[in-house]
């Protein structure tokens, strides 16, 4: 008996998660506590959202209650022809001078994740000078996708294109896209090249960190190579005693990263050095694990859990305004029969899948006058939902004009911008130069509601002559695509 | 346990994890290229279909299910690769590194001043409202969804 509890404490004493395995768990939960986001596929829309968080994750997962830095820096450098984003720039100078690549080591997410694929047990590429060569690669990833990529569509372009995260990033397509798509299937009709292109990138990352340790930390991630400029200088960290230190590089050799010194731009101040020190020259500067202070970061997580999926105003309000909008739709449906001129009549009930009519509304538009859809009856009506700081939206725009222009009598083409703005709508329009009607939905999102839109630009809604939706779909729409649905519509 | 057979379940398990995830690369360049196809006959028509993910994810689930029980049976059986770390000299003496000069410590307060006024103007200048719009909205081509 004696001896099986003995055996037992040995295999607790191995196997139990490190104090640095329990603040990447905590972490990760703490910066994903919307859990109710992956019931019921939303993303979080608070406040709370306005503040990035440290380590990479994703702000398009259903459970970000925070906004990814990486991302938020790449549409701070798209939008530099508006306003310089001192904010982000702010945001991680703070953090890189108080934990450098800390953040790496103990608060994110995605590494976590590469480390639960190291345990899988199969022979692992060690460092090496090679590893050390491959390091730079991430400095050329930031330099080209996270710098020039959105700063060159921004001001060339006006079109906002974070490189990184449409092209490359794992993170995107694991927690925003892999996420998303069990709670919105109807999206599965917009993938495609991209999403087949991040697919497969993020199961060669993924093979990566199996076989080799933090692969995408140390070759590709450029958020660690920001951070890593700040790791000599960051107050947190892992610190060399020098009078004890009697450089026999057991920190070093037992190092899995490729560092060549302790705290050097490659280390994460994971700790592992401290326990090898034989000499006793290494300690975890302002990382201690008091009874207190364990018991307040129990209490923080346990008021997040509640706040993020019960108490947020934007979590409590979502619900109320989805019912009020539906029941407005409703009512409105009620008086539709009044409305439609005689031959376009639908007898389609309302609602805003494909075979249903829309219910009615009106809206401002920018130009003064008013859209009201009810008069839109006998044409071929389109509303695309966009918005200035989404770049497909934009890019899909001259298509709208096209069509538009190819027919200007039989075609009504509403663009509604979504209720949240950036930047002066109406100078935007009126500098692209396009032959639409464009409009704002209002703060409750009336339009928005009444075509069933989410959260994801562009979302693109066809309506034949009778106001039947014959398409609804969210994601970028081609010209080829528009034209079939021009003529498809045209005959209902 | 034998050298040799520890060496063949590491193996065996790795050249599972390569074959699950050739089965999932595979799986979705397939769905793409018979929906590239079918789109370009009718624009309409979608690439992703839920029959086709369901019929590449059958094929690479016995893999997974393979590497994911190779994987178990691995840490039951105490098998894991343990010559990982590179005998890699350091390349210089850490007792070189002085302490840290009076001008670092000059250089960080600085910078964690400019951070905050940063952070100050940042919110002044409409820069954090744009991080709040950004993420509270979900750019599809962003994420890798189209």
């Amino acid at each position: 008996m004696e001896q099986t509890n003995v055996k037992e404490e040995n295999w607790w004493a191995s196997h139990r998660p490190s104090r640095r395995r329990i603040v990447q768990l905590y972490c990760a939960l703490l910066y994903n506590a919307h859990l109710r986001g992956f019931a019921e596929g939303k993303i979080f829309t608070g406040k709370a959202k306005t503040v990035c968080v440290p380590g990479f994750n994703c702000y398009s997962c259903p459970g970000a209650v925070g906004a990814c830095p990486l991302g938020s820096l790449q549409n701070a450098l798209g939008s530099l022809d508006k306003h310089v984003g001192f904010y982000v720039f702010g945001i991680l100078l703070l953090y890189g001078m108080l934990l450098g690549r800390t953040i790496c080591g103990w608060l994110c997410p995605l590494g976590l994740i590469q480390e639960l694929l190291d345990k899988l047990p199969t022979p692992k590429i060690k460092k090496s000078r090679f590893t050390r060569a491959l390091t730079y690669l991430k400095y050329v990833l930031l330099a080209v996708f996270v710098v020039c990529v959105p700063i060159y569509y921004g001001l060339a372009k006006g079109v906002q294109v974070p490189g990184f995260c449409k092209y490359i990033c794992p993170a995107g397509t694991l927690e925003g896209a892999m996420g998303m798509l069990p709670k919105n299937s109807e999206w599965l009709s917009m993938l495609g090249p991209i999403f087949t292109r991040k697919f497969v990138i993020m199961v060669l990352i993924g093979l990566a960190c199996i076989f080799c340790y933090r692969a995408f930390c140390r070759f590709l991630c450029p958020l660690g190579a920001i951070y890593g400029m700040f790791n000599q200088l960051s107050l947190l960290g892992v610190k060399v005693d020098t009078a004890r230190c009697n450089s026999c590089g057991a920190c070093v050799r037992g190092c899995k990263m490729d560092v060549r010194h302790v705290g050097d731009r490659e280390c994460i101040h994971c700790g592992a050095c401290v326990e090898k020190c034989h000499a006793g020259a290494l300690s975890m500067q302002g990382i201690g694990a008091k009874r207190a202070v364990r018991a307040g970061m129990a209490a923080v997580l346990v008021l997040a859990l509640a706040w993020f999926n019960f108490l947020d105003p934007s979590v409590r309000g979502g619900a109320a305004a989805a019912a009020e909008v539906t029941e407005q739709a409703e009512q409105s449906g009620q008086q539709q029969p009044e409305e439609p001129a005689e031959s376009w009549e639908s007898d389609a009930p309302v609602g805003w899948e494909p075979g249903k009519q829309l219910a009615d509304f009106t809206v401002e538009c920018l130009d003064g006058g008013t859209f009201h859809l009810a008069d839109t009856r006998g044409k071929v009506t389109v509303i695309n939902l966009w918005a200035t700081y989404c770049g497909p939206c934009v890019g899909e725009l001259p298509h709208f004009d096209a069509l538009q222009k190819e027919h200007p009598d039989d075609l009504a083409i509403l663009a509604v911008h979504a209720s949240l703005t950036t930047e002066d709508v109406k100078a935007f329009v009126d500098a692209g130069g396009w032959d639409l009607l464009f409009a704002i939905d209002d703060e409750q999102d009336t339009v928005f509601g009444v075509v069933n839109g989410s959260l994801a630009l562009p979302q693109t809604i066809v309506l034949n002559r009778k106001g039947e939706v014959i398409f609804n779909r969210v994601g970028s729409v081609t010209d080829e695509l528009l034209a079939q649905l021009y003529e498809q519509a045209s005959e209902g | 346990m034998r050298m040799n057979t520890k060496k063949l379940l590491l193996l065996a398990h790795a050249a599972l994890c390569v074959l699950a995830g050739a089965l999932l690369i595979a799986g979705a360049l397939g769905i793409y290229r018979d929906g590239a196809a079918r789109r370009t006959l009718d624009p309409a028509a979608d690439i992703y279909t839920a029959e086709g993910v369901a019929a590449a994810a059958k094929r690479a689930l016995p893999a997974v299910v393979l590497a994911l029980a190779a994987a178990v049976a691995c840490a039951a059986l105490g098998v894991k690769d343990e010559n990982r770390i590179a005998r890699q000299a350091v390349d210089r003496d850490l007792r070189e590194r002085a302490g840290e000069p009076e001008r670092a410590k000059t250089l960080r307060l600085a910078l964690l001043l400019l951070a905050l006024g940063f952070l100050v103007l940042g919110v002044f200048n409409g820069s954090a409202h744009d991080v709040f719009v950004k993420a509270s909205r979900i750019c599809t081509e962003c994420i890798g969804l189209g």
